[in-house]
């Protein structure tokens, strides 16, 4: 089985009384074309629902895997702490949204339906708003493929204050147009978070002086 | 002259006397002790021959069970055929009896073929019998050349044991004296019946290795979920523990196999870059960064990483040890920004004001169960927020749920949300 990732993977549509396949990690596509319309069907091993479809025949789906559209707060498994002056590197696994995304003819899209991941789940409070909360480990080697719509963010970690920083969680802000597909894998330009005495800032680090503009 | 004659002829039987007198008794105790010592070892090779039969035939074992199986499984083969042919006969005569008289022709034909076919399966058992015997004699001969084999093999000169030479009575034989020691032969015969036996336990090993680091791909993605799915009630801990320990030794492996895949990228991509022209154009956009620009933990200096920070509204400290300034000063770090590099800023909340909360009453008919279900599609569905925590009331024989969503969420996908939970009491 082929476990490389790819950012958009176009669902055809069926002819009459014939259905449509399409797998992503986990999750599992099936569009059906009926007497009134498409059905759609979704399951992840754990849990299934149906989707009801009115298309046109003039356009295309496509699966794409997006970023959260919420901010994401990056909540290790094992505990940090970084003395003063320290730093740390390392691999974050996240997930990506699977996203069922039409684009007619003339050029209009609009996302059908979108498939939440089960390790991304909402929160919110009073100084934020809504957050997605996100689980994960800490990896120090590259992570292997898996096939799940995951993103690989390299990260690196600096404290550069006079207190050890054992944070929460980490702020790792991912956007679509980051999204770049390398060796079958999912990857972003490595971030930089730095604990300075104003708090935690984020750079996106590209070599050689290299502007990533998103 | 009669006494001179007498003396000589005295002193020549004398003399001749002498001469043939037995040998001294110590010449003849050697001689012995040699004899008894050579025939010591012709026992003792007598004795290893035996064994090295028998770790020849330990060795030999598992291609003999193979063997064994193979020949199982052809006469089982055999079996069937046999029935199936039984089978086709019996179904021939019913035919040919139903048969009118007009159709008698076609059904001798039938017959006949029929019977051409029972001898070519006759003649394939044939061949089959003999295939097994001459997989018997070729095993039986290799395991017989294999034998013989050990048997040659030089072997380095033995030095006498006192045991053996208490044993034979002799003294012990020195490797100076120039006899010919006998060969140890059993030492070495061992040292290939244990290579052999190695070589096949490794051969095992790395099979039993490979087989457990293809099932351990295919379990550490289920694991994943099986886990989110059942921790619904947050159990973090388990969580942890199952995700971040995955199985050791493939995962070794795994990471072993990536880093040397990303060597070889590596090193194909500096060769080529060596191949083209010096003055080539450094890349401009991500999409041209080598795989080895995301390697961030090893082998960067301080002084090459660009800063260029952009203070980030957490809405709440890093936790350090001292939290003396837990509010973030946004427009201070900006002041600090790197004109070569833009930051992609965290998106500010897309709205702060509190989350509608839905409540939904239900009447359940089995009130643990149904809190169980309940409870198991709150916490498991991505699309309900936990925090605020949803939450369950008992009042007046209903159970109330109250529950916010993630923002931006479709109508039709909260209605049937909605319908979901009052389905799982239903």
């Amino acid at each position: 089985m082929d476990s490389s990732l790819s950012l958009r993977l176009a669902l055809p549509l069926p002819v009459r009384g014939q259905s449509a396949r399409l797998q992503l990690g986990a999750n599992e596509l099936v569009l059906e074309s009926v007497r009134s319309g498409h059905t759609l069907l979704w399951s992840n091993g754990r849990e299934a629902r149906r989707y009801h479809l009115g298309l046109r025949a003039d356009g295309q789906l496509t699966l794409r895997l997006r970023a959260p559209k919420l901010p994401m707060r990056v909540v290790l498994r094992d505990v940090l702490a970084i003395v003063p002056g320290g730093r740390v590197g390392g691999y974050l696994h996240l997930p990506l949204v699977p996203t069922l995304q039409w684009t007619g003819a003339d050029g209009v899209c609009c996302d059908v339906v979108e498939l939440l991941p089960p390790d991304l789940h909402g929160e919110w409070d009073d100084a934020t708003g809504p957050w997605l909360h996100c689980p994960t480990a800490l990896q120090v080697r590259f992570p292997m493929r898996t096939g799940d719509a995951k993103v690989v963010v390299p990260v690196r970690l600096h404290n550069d204050t006079a207190d050890l920083v054992s944070p929460a969680h980490l702020p790792v802000p991912i956007h679509d147009a980051e999204l770049r597909e390398k060796r079958g894998c999912v990857l972003v330009a490595p971030r930089r978070l730095r604990w300075t005495k104003d708090g935690c800032v984020v750079a996106t680090r590209a070599r050689c002086g290299q502007v990533v503009r998103t | 002259m009669n006494g001179r004659g007498v003396m000589l002829a005295m002193v020549v039987a004398l003399l001749w006397l002498t001469a043939c007198s037995p040998a001294p008794q110590s010449e003849l105790g050697d001689v012995a002790g040699e004899l008894r010592a050579l025939r010591l070892q012709l026992r003792t090779a007598s004795t290893a021959g035996p064994d090295v039969a028998t770790g020849v035939a330990n060795a030999m074992a598992p291609l003999r069970e193979a063997l064994q199986g193979l020949v199982a499984t052809q006469r089982e083969q055999e079996r069937r055929q046999l029935q199936l042919t039984q089978e086709v006969q019996r179904w021939g005569h019913l035919v040919a009896e139903s048969l009118t008289p007009a159709q008698g022709e076609e059904a001798r034909l039938v017959a006949a073929r029929l019977q051409e076919l029972e001898q070519k399966l006759r003649e394939q058992d044939e061949r089959h019998q003999k295939v097994e015997e001459l997989l018997g004699t070729a095993l039986d001969r290799a395991s017989e050349q294999l034998d013989r084999f050990l048997r040659r093999l030089p072997a380095p000169p033995a030095v006498g044991t006192p045991s053996d030479a208490a044993e034979s009575g002799a003294a012990p034989i020195a490797p100076a004296q120039g006899s010919e020691a006998p060969p140890p032969r059993q030492s070495r015969v061992w040292l290939w019946v244990g290579l052999l036996v190695l070589s096949l336990a490794s051969s095992a090993v790395l099979f039993g290795l490979a087989w457990r680091v293809r099932g351990a791909a295919a379990r550490s993605a289920r694991a994943g979920r099986d886990v989110a799915a059942e921790a619904p009630l947050g159990n973090l801990v388990g969580h942890a523990v199952t995700n971040a320990a995955p199985e050791p030794g493939a995962d070794r492996l795994w990471a072993a196999a990536a880093l040397l895949g990303e060597a070889v990228e590596t090193l194909r991509a500096r060769q080529l870059a060596a191949n083209e022209v010096p003055t080539a154009a450094r890349p401009r956009t991500l999409d041209d960064l080598s795989i080895e620009d995301l390697f961030v933990v090893e082998g960067l200096d301080e002084a090459d990483e660009p800063d260029a920070p952009e203070a980030i509204d957490l809405g709440e400290a890093p936790a350090p040890a001292a939290q003396d300034e837990p509010s973030m000063q946004r427009t201070g770090a900006a002041a600090r920004l790197d004109p070569a590099l833009v930051t992609p800023s965290i998106q500010a909340p897309p709205q702060r004001a509190a989350p509608e909360e839905i409540t939904v009453r239900v009447r359940p008919k089995d009130g643990k169960a149904t809190q169980h279900d309940l409870l198991r599609i709150l916490h498991g569905d991505p699309r309900i927020l936990q925090r605020p925590a949803p939450r369950l009331e008992a009042q007046g024989g209903h159970l109330v749920v109250r529950f916010a969503l993630l923002p931006g969420l479709p109508a039709g996908e909260r209605s049937v949300l909605e319908q979901r939970l009052r389905d799982s009491v239903a």
